[in-house]
């Protein structure tokens, strides 16, 4: 069986196309939205979603969040006492997704579909796809998450031709592609993106908004405390959703047992986050012009992620397109409906015969060369590219190469992904060396092939006609463990100690009981003390019923108190 | 695989775009992208070219397609459109500076309207900022302003204009990103147009819209012109610098040429490097001739074979001075012989001065235009061996003022030769071209020197040749190099090269079991040998890189051992002396080396 999964930064949800239509699956508590969120209880067992991420200010140094920021980097987050790579924080998450659907749909789950931001650059989705394979799953296909947003927007609307453009801001990761429909082909022409920029650093404005105000009362150990600003960001997260819906919010946070709350309006939050909202143009006016398509010729702005139902978003996008984006697909599910969309194309379900997706590259690629000047004088290391950007996939070019200096013996090429003119600002993927034969260097040609199939591998192809010399290169993953190295890295991930699945509720609403415990003074503390205290009592008893009762009991308990529940 | 763009399609050739994409979808469904990629890649082309035949009505369907991209992208940047073009959008006509054009239009533009919308906090928004026709109009009247200020007389100063382009950069208007997108185009070309009274506007642009160069589009092509015109302006910024190397030659391009002979002879300043800079001005800054008005002018005056004006001065006054100096220093003998001797003075200058013009200059000139490229190579470079055999022939000749004369003639030739088809190093700076040769050949020239003044008599009959050697590597070190580099396969250069020196050191050797024997042939041999290698030293030094001591420097200490042995020979301390030069050389080299050494290192 085949499923789609939307890794995101702050949630992720599986979904399968079946019985004609694309739906979610829900996890173990129910939900449709899992957070990703890893963390270790003390027993040292794992925690995966909601259970793990009402730790996050409680237990900052066993609880790992935001991890799709440091894909494809080196970055050891620690658990406990040993550290994991952000690849097998998310080959954990994927195993509990995977876990939810093999239970949902009463069958093995062995494939899927896994989205990526489309800006993910060649080693950000090797990481992903490393930590599919660590989950047990054959990633069949990676799928950038704007287009996998635009098939769920556009499976309704295969009849008609319409160009429309896809705003994916998210936790983590902004995207913007814009794509065109007819005839029942969904076809991306440009894709840009800031990997940078997310709902996070939005909350990072608030953050800095109550270091300006308190900091000097909270002190030195404040800046360095991981669990203040866990609730920091906890704090920010809410306030914003507040905003949302209200013209002031409430920023509030316990520090050393004394209460500090700072009241925010929706101006001051706008005026703060302005920089933050000029970001948003540059990936948009490139993908414009990349289409070569004006913003009066779109038909529809599809927002998706759940940064897009900020206000200060939106008043942003009407501005810049001078009309209301559209609200058409629902911002959280919709790239995890493609994907499972995307899963059902893999899958030749009948129902979906009629559909053909094409994708772009989102980065160009080429190679290192020396540029000769009018005067003969050299310029090194610049980049020159092969294959541009958003270019359709598969694609294959060539280009010619020419040594630089005469009677040169053998030419290295040293391939890069980027779009700036020096190769130092850009990301090398390998090298590859040919001989060729002694001459004068305008005369000895090296024809340079990339080629980039529609799973984003890229192979280079060198070959000189005067000698016929020729060789190749896959862009293969030199920083994963290969073999039997990935099946080691397996089995130590499978060390780690799972709770049965039943208890994944209660312990999910103990520690949100414990989170609020640690929110709360006074009062409403010992409050939270007395519902912790008779939870645990029901659950000593090992009943189930009672045990779900007293769950759902607690749950609303919390929910009044906090006004909201977390997600 | 192959075949008509029309094939690929199955469809007739057609310029409707809805027909192009029904038959594309049709064809994907079958060639999948994710079974056949060498299949969609072709119908993807195929796509692309008919919509683009859709467009512009370029006749593609005879052209057989490959999906491969040609053979005739090298590395060099090609962008083949004409960098003048507008883009090829046909709703661009709003982007044209023109006050009552379409710009006027843009008012009635017909865009979504914000009432539309049922959307209940559509009143809490300000609503969509591009269509508001009062917004359109400011950034129109705000349009005006700046042309006007940058077309007025008397110029606008540069402030007046910073104002204006930053009130123009705080519109409301400018928040739409296609009304963004237009006004950047249009500045970018204005800047270009309007140049120079919009060089202020240059920098304000860059720092404030952030631009970079080598964008894409036509926008990056407008960008990166003006990119070029700020750096053609750096550039004469720095020329009028006096430390710059060509500020000579700046000077004089910015004034006239001289119109009459009399006002060339009596000119107040040197003319520097101007051809050198009139290139440099022509392949990188184009912009910049506009600036220079006298451009065409000099390139005209050029054109003209010419005499320097002390070379004039020395064949206006060889006459009398030369009579002057037989009065005085000859008397006594008859004043016909005086006259006779002053015209032959004077008539011998002149002769040397025509033989410069319309001997060297004039074939020299049609060398480069027409046979350079034609000739053997035997007649490019083939001065280079003769003037080594020269030198090897002197070596073997007895002492005698009728070995000079056979030893200046064909030195006079072969110097002529080299004049003509060779290249010399092309300069940066405006120094002349004889300190430069003097320069180059300095450690030769004081070797000579000091082996003329103390050293066998052998080398008085050499010297001919000698200085012929200097000479020649001095006009043709670029092509002797250019030929040793290319010309010739990497196993011919080391061959060369370690032959020769083998022969320097043998010659050495030979020299110290010799003997101090001070009439011999062998030390006549040695100078010869050692000559050879000093002035081929720049291409030995391409070939044989040893470490920090380069084939120069080994060179140089032969030479120095050589050098203090044939001085030493014959005096009572012939021993002493000789080892004292085989220790001093070292000292002497290896201070060159690290000389060298910190040079380089300054420079990267």
């Amino acid at each position: 069986m085949i499923v789609g999964i939307d890794l995101g930064t702050t949630n992720s949800a599986v979904g399968v196309w079946r019985n004609g239509k694309a739906e979610l699956i829900p996890n173990r508590l129910g939900q449709t939205l899992t957070p990703s969120a890893v963390g270790l209880d003390e027993s040292g067992a794992l925690l995966v979603g909601m259970a793990a991420r009402e730790r996050m200010s409680t237990h900052p140094g066993r609880t790992a969040v935001t991890f799709k920021r440091y894909m494809g980097s080196t970055r050891a987050t620690p658990l406990g006492d040993r550290t994991y790579l952000p690849e097998e924080l998310s080959g954990l998450l994927l195993s509990s997704l995977k876990a939810d659907a093999e239970a949902f749909l009463g069958e093995p789950v062995t494939e899927a579909v896994i989205t990526v931001p489309a800006y993910f650059n060649d080693r950000q989705r090797k990481a992903t796809r490393r930590a599919g394979e660590l989950a047990g799953l054959k990633v069949q296909r990676l799928l950038n998450e704007p287009t996998a947003a635009a098939l769920a927007y556009g499976i309704h609307e295969l009849g008609d031709e319409s160009r429309f453009l896809v705003f994916d801001l998210g936790g983590g990761t902004f995207d913007v592609s814009i794509l065109e429909i007819f005839e029942g082909v969904i076809e991306v022409r440009a894709s840009a993106g800031d990997n940078r920029l997310g709902g996070e650093d939005f909350n990072d404005l608030l953050v800095a908004e109550m270091f300006t105000r308190f900091g000097k009362d909270w002190g030195e150990a404040a800046k360095t405390d991981a669990g203040l600003r866990q609730r920091l960001r906890a704090s920010a997260e809410r306030a914003r959703r507040a905003l949302t819906d209200n013209a002031t919010a409430t920023l509030s946070v316990i520090w050393k047992d004394q209460a500090y709350e700072m009241e925010i309006t929706g101006e001051v939050f706008e005026a703060r986050a302005a920089a933050l909202l000029a970001r948003l143009r540059e990936p948009v006016l490139r993908s414009l012009r990349d289409s070569d398509i004006r913003a009066e010729a779109l038909s529809e702005i599809v927002m998706v992620g759940g940064a897009t139902r900020m206000p200060v978003v939106r008043r942003a996008v009407t501005r810049m397109f001078g009309r209301f984006p559209s609200t058409a697909v629902h911002p959280d599910e919709a790239v995890a409906l493609g994907a499972a969309i995307q899963a059902g194309l893999k899958a030749r379900d009948i129902d979906l015969k009629e559909i053909v997706l094409t994708d772009v590259c989102p980065y160009s690629l080429g190679v290192e060369s020396t540029e000769m000047g009018p005067n003969g004088q050299a310029r090194g290391s610049v980049f020159s590219p092969v294959i541009e950007r958003n270019t359709v996939v598969p694609a294959s070019r060539m280009q010619s190469f020419f040594p630089v200096h005469n009677g040169q013996r053998k030419v290295t090429f040293n391939i890069y992904q980027g779009e700036s003119r020096n190769v130092s600002d850009n990301i090398r993927l390998g090298q590859v060396e040919i001989p060729v034969p002694p001459g004068k260097a305008s005369e000895v040609e090296i024809q340079c092939r990339f080629t980039y199939d529609i799973n984003g591998l890229i192979e280079v192809n060198l070959n000189v006609p005067a000698s016929g010399e020729s060789r190749e290169l896959l862009i293969v993953d030199d920083e994963g463990p290969k073999g039997q190295d990935l099946a080691q890295q397996r089995a130590r991930l499978a060390l780690l100690k799972q709770h049965p699945r039943e208890n994944e509720a209660n312990r999910a609403a103990l520690s949100r009981a414990n989170r609020c415990y640690e929110d709360y003074l006074g009062d409403k503390r010992d409050y939270v003390a007395g519902l912790m205290s008779r939870f645990e009592a029901v659950l000593e008893t090992q009943d189930p019923l009672a045990a779900d009762h007293a769950r759902a009991e607690l749950t609303s308990a919390l929910d009044a108190l906090e006004g909201e529940s977390y997600l | 695989m192959n075949g008509s763009i029309w094939d690929r399609l199955g469809l007739e050739r057609t310029r409707e775009t809805r027909a192009v994409r029904r038959a594309y979808a049709a064809r994907l469904k079958i060639t999948n992208p994710e079974d056949d990629a060498a299949g969609f890649q072709a119908l993807r082309e195929a796509y692309e070219a008919a919509l683009r035949y859709c467009e512009t009505g370029f006749d593609l369907s005879g052209v057989r397609f490959y999906y491969e991209s040609g053979p005739d992208d090298d590395d060099q940047d090609d962008d083949g459109d004409d960098p003048g073009a507008l883009p090829d959008r046909p709703e661009n006509a709003g982007a044209e500076p023109s006050p009552t054009g379409p710009l006027a239009g843009q008012a009635d533009h017909p865009g979504a309207s914000p009432a539309a919308n049922p959307d209940a906090r559509a009143s809490q928004d300000p609503g969509p900022v591009e269509n508001r026709p009062d917004h359109q109009a400011a950034l129109a009247a705000s349009r005006q302003r700046l042309l006007a200020l940058l077309r007025a007389e008397p110029a606008a100063s540069s402030s007046a204009l910073a104002l204006a382009l930053e009130d123009m950069m705080s519109q409301p208007a400018l928040q739409g990103l296609d009304s963004r997108s237009d006004w950047e185009f249009w500045l970018a070309r204005t800047i270009r147009q309007e140049a120079p009274r919009s060089d202020p506007l240059i920098h304000l642009a860059v720092d404030a819209l952030k631009w970079r160069r080598h964008g894409d589009g036509a926008l990056g092509r407008a960008v990166d012109a003006a990119f070029d015109r700020r750096d053609a302006l750096e550039f004469l910024r720095d020329l009028r610098l006096k430390r710059h190397p060509r500020h000579v030659a700046f000077l004089a391009l910015s004034g006239p040429p001289p119109r009459s002979v009399l006002s060339y002879l009596f000119r107040p300043s040197p003319l520097g490097d101007l051809p050198g800079l009139i290139l440099r001005l022509e392949e990188d800054f184009p912009s910049l001739q506009e600036d220079f008005p006298h451009l065409e002018a000099w390139q005209a005056w050029l054109e003209v074979p010419r005499l320097s004006p002390a070379a004039l001065w020395a064949a206006i006054l060889a006459v009398p001075v030369s009579a002057l100096a037989c009065l005085f220093l000859a008397p006594g003998a008859s004043p016909l012989t005086d006259l006779g001797l002053a015209l032959s003075g004077g008539l011998a200058v002149l002769g040397l001065a025509f033989a410069w013009l319309y001997g060297i200059q004039t074939p020299r000139r049609r060398w480069r235009e027409s046979w350079q490229w034609r000739a053997p190579a035997f007649v490019e470079h083939g001065w280079a061996p003769a003037g080594g055999a020269l030198i090897l022939l002197a070596a073997a000749l007895p002492v005698s003022p009728w070995s000079l004369l056979l030893l200046a003639i064909p030195g006079l030739g072969l110097s002529a030769w080299a004049a003509i088809v060779g290249e010399m190093d092309r300069r940066e700076d405006d120094t002349s071209w004889w300190v430069r040769m003097l320069r180059a050949n300095a450690y030769y020239l004081i070797w000579i020197a000091l082996l003329a003044w103390r050293g066998p008599p052998a080398v008085h009959v050499m010297a001919p040749a000698l200085l012929t050697g200097a000479v020649l590597s001095a006009l043709g070190s670029q092509s002797l190099l250019d030929f040793w580099c290319t010309r010739l396969g990497p196993v011919a250069r080391r061959a060369g090269a370690s032959a020769l020196l083998t022969l320097v050191g043998l010659a050495g050797a030979l020299l110290f079991l010799n003997g101090p024997e001070p009439e011999g042939p062998i030390q006549g041999l040695v100078i010869a040998l050692v000559a050879i290698a000093v002035l081929a030293a720049r291409p030995l030094a391409e070939t044989l890189n040893t470490g920090p001591l380069t084939a120069r420097h080994w060179i140089g200490w032969l030479g120095l051992i050589i050098l203090g042995n044939l001085l030493s020979s014959g005096t009572p301390y012939d021993l002493a002396l000789a080892c004292g030069w085989i220790l001093v050389g070292p000292t002497i080299v290896g201070a060159a080396a690290l000389m060298d050494a910190m040079a380089e290192s300054r420079r990267s």
